[in-house]
């Protein structure tokens, strides 16, 4: 029998109402793996000594969570619990309110074990901007989980939470969910609150569930998804009932589907093993009577320099209020309040958040607003317009999630730009608002690869069904690492010659 | 596209941001080969394409103005490294012509880093570890 903390949620809440295993028997399982893990893995950034929620009350098999140990991103803020974006300046932060996710899952009676690692201020693409450590993957612990999500996705595949919420800006919860082989979600602009999410960049920033597969990503969904007064850009529009969807459809027939594969995605830098794994995948959905042709999304090579002058204008504004003055960190080295300002930024800021403000206040500073900052956003729109017309003829379009699989630890710190590249399969479905899943298709190198499926603006019921359907006709996401933590501490300190734990 | 220190200086400036020597040259290059890289978008013609700053089709999003609780004060200030009698406390602004008995710079700095400003402790300083909050 799988092991317990190997077992997605609705198979554990299955057994709940069952009677054949209990809340205490769940956590403390969760809590002995992450003991052998976690030296190792490194997902965490806060272990909560016992886990947070009244899901051990008896109200377990009311609710579709209840009783669920899960995880959190750092950027996420919880009452009472230390929340530190991944920042030496946050740090000491807590929050005096829970952000409206963690009410929702407060609320559905699931347990919160901890916080997870991060780049800094979400701003990474592997988690090593973390002020704290880098995280592992799972997979190959020299590798790095991707990121800036890389706790979340590593948590999950490690078998140290059964699901884990994360953010994603420009492919954050997407790309660590394909570097570590499990389901990852970006659900519309709009769809789930940001209230209490840390900003970074607020009109790209979407908050999305990370989980073993597809079914449990459509119950965590529908907990976390709706309207929320507190956020005035979450969308009014209903919240259908996204599991039900799925398991009242066909699961092996894609019949009357009609699903573009955008060119554009194979072409820039496609490691063969990823192109060969999604194209497979493709071929399955063929089989399963979807209609698939090849289209295009001609501004595609456009998105990157565009998100590359948008998130950092939006992060140079938001994290302006980090000033030593109202929480987090205090430089003590000051003559005067603007002194007070510049230490305290300097010393509490790493260098790739320094990197984006710097970039950001660039090209909104005076001279350069309409040749940058207009500019990206006027691009913006015919990036829009690319996957509205694309939607004209398609339902769903198909993509790799990232054009490699997981790389080495410390092997793209130095070059900003290659790291950049990591996203360049997920950052146009941000500036387009639309939503997006990934789903593990395969193996290249022995490391996950993974199948982004991405929909039109609220079609998160369409995305998750072609995702399911793949998902029954195949069995990748029932692999799990083989993480033995004896081992994997051993391979570590043979590694860690070469592999620091800081940068 | 290749920009000068005195730029970075300068922006740098404008963030509030304090940076090295090192960091201004290290970062003079990275951004000048970041921004040669976004000068890609010099190559569509935009002049007849509106600006997307939001994907959404939502304007004006109203809501009724009626009084609700807002955070108590305490826990507004819980978090900040140094606070006073009820204000978030900053080293003095006003150089001259100060009523008499505002606390001096130097009675500031002394203070700044005293213990029982807030229930959390204070937060200046730096950490201890990189691990120091694992529990």
């Amino acid at each position: 029998m799988t092991e317990l903390w190997a077992m997605p949620a609705w198979k554990i809440h299955e057994l709940y109402e069952k009677g054949k295993t209990s809340v205490e028997e769940v956590c403390r399982t969760l809590y002995r793996r992450i003991e052998e893990v976690e030296p190792s893995v490194k997902a965490y950034i806060k272990l909560l000594p016992e886990p947070d929620g009244k899901g051990a009350d008896g109200r377990v098999t009311g609710s579709p969570l209840g009783g669920i140990p899960y995880a959190l991103k750092d950027n996420i803020c919880t009452a009472g619990i230390e929340t530190t974006c991944g920042s030496r300046i946050l740090s000491g932060f807590v929050p005096p309110y829970d952000a409206t996710v963690a009410a929702a899952l407060k609320k559905a009676g699931a347990m919160l074990l901890g916080k997870t690692n991060m780049d800094e201020f979400a701003m990474g693409s592997s988690c090593e901007t973390s002020a704290f450590y880098p995280t592992r993957n799972p997979w190959d612990l020299r590798c790095v989980p991707g990121g800036s999500s890389g706790g979340s996705a590593a948590a999950v595949a490690g078998g140290e939470a059964v699901f884990a919420l994360g953010s994603d800006t420009g492919g954050s919860v997407r790309q660590p969910a394909s570097f570590c082989g499990v389901v990852g979600m970006k659900p519309t602009y709009g769809r789930v609150s940001r209230y209490g999410l840390v900003a970074f960049a607020s009109s790209l920033d979407q908050i999305g569930p990370l989980t073993r597969d597809v079914r449990d990503c459509a119950r965590v969904l529908g907990v976390i998804a709706g309207h929320d007064p507190r956020d005035s850009t979450s969308a009014v529009a209903e919240v259908p009932d996204y599991e039900r969807g799925l398991l009242e459809g066909r699961k092996d027939d894609l019949r009357g589907m009609r699903i573009g594969v955008p060119k554009e995605y194979f072409a820039q830098g496609i490691q063969a093993g990823v192109k060969h794994a999604v194209m497979e995948a493709i071929k399955t959905i063929q089989e399963l009577g979807a209609f698939v042709e090849e289209c295009s999304l001609p501004h595609t090579e456009y998105a990157m320099a565009a998100y590359y002058l948008i998130a950092p204008a939006e992060a140079s504004s938001n994290l302006a209020r980090y000033d030593g003055v109202k929480y987090g960190y205090r430089s003590e080295h000051w003559s005067d309040l603007t002194g007070l300002y510049t230490k305290t930024r300097m010393e509490g800021f790493g260098p790739e958040v320094k990197r984006r403000i710097m970039l950001g206040t660039y090209a909104l500073s005076a001279g350069y607003y309409d040749a940058f900052y207009l500019k990206a956003q006027k691009v913006r729109t015919l990036i829009r317009y690319d996957f509205a017309k694309a939607f004209e003829r398609f339902d769903l379009l198909v993509a790799p999630t990232s054009p490699t699989v997981a790389f080495r630890i410390g092997e793209r710190m130095d070059d900003p730009l290659t790291m950049y590249l990591s996203d360049v399969c997920t950052i146009p479905i941000n500036l387009a608002g639309l939503p997006a899943i990934s789903v593990p298709c395969g193996f290249s190198e022995g490391l996950p690869v993974g199948l982004q499926i991405i929909g039109k603006p609220f079609d998160e019921p369409g995305v998750l069904r072609v995702a399911y359907a793949y998902e029954q006709a195949t069995e990748w996401h029932l692999r799990i690492p083989h993480l033995d933590g004896v081992e994997a501490a051993k391979r570590i300190a043979r590694n860690d010659g070469q592999v620091s734990a800081d940068e | 596209m290749s920009i000068t220190e005195e730029t970075v200086r300068h922006v740098a400036w404008l963030a509030r941001l304090g940076l090295s020597d090192e960091e201004v040259e290290i970062f003079t290059g990275q951004l000048g080969r970041i921004l040669g890289y976004v000068a890609k978008l010099d190559e569509l013609d935009t002049t007849a394409v509106t600006p997307t700053f939001h994907v959404l089709d939502m304007y004006n999003v109203f809501r009724e103005d009626e009084p609700r609780p807002g955070l108590p004060r305490d826990e507004a200030l819980a978090n900040a490294p140094d606070a006073s009698l009820g204000f978030f406390r900053v080293p003095r602004i006003i150089k001259s012509g100060a009523p008499a008995g505002s606390p001096t710079a130097e009675e500031m700095s002394r203070t700044s880093s005293r213990t029982g400003a807030s229930p959390t402790g204070p937060k200046s300083g730096a950490r201890t570890g990189p691990g120091g909050d694992e529990s």
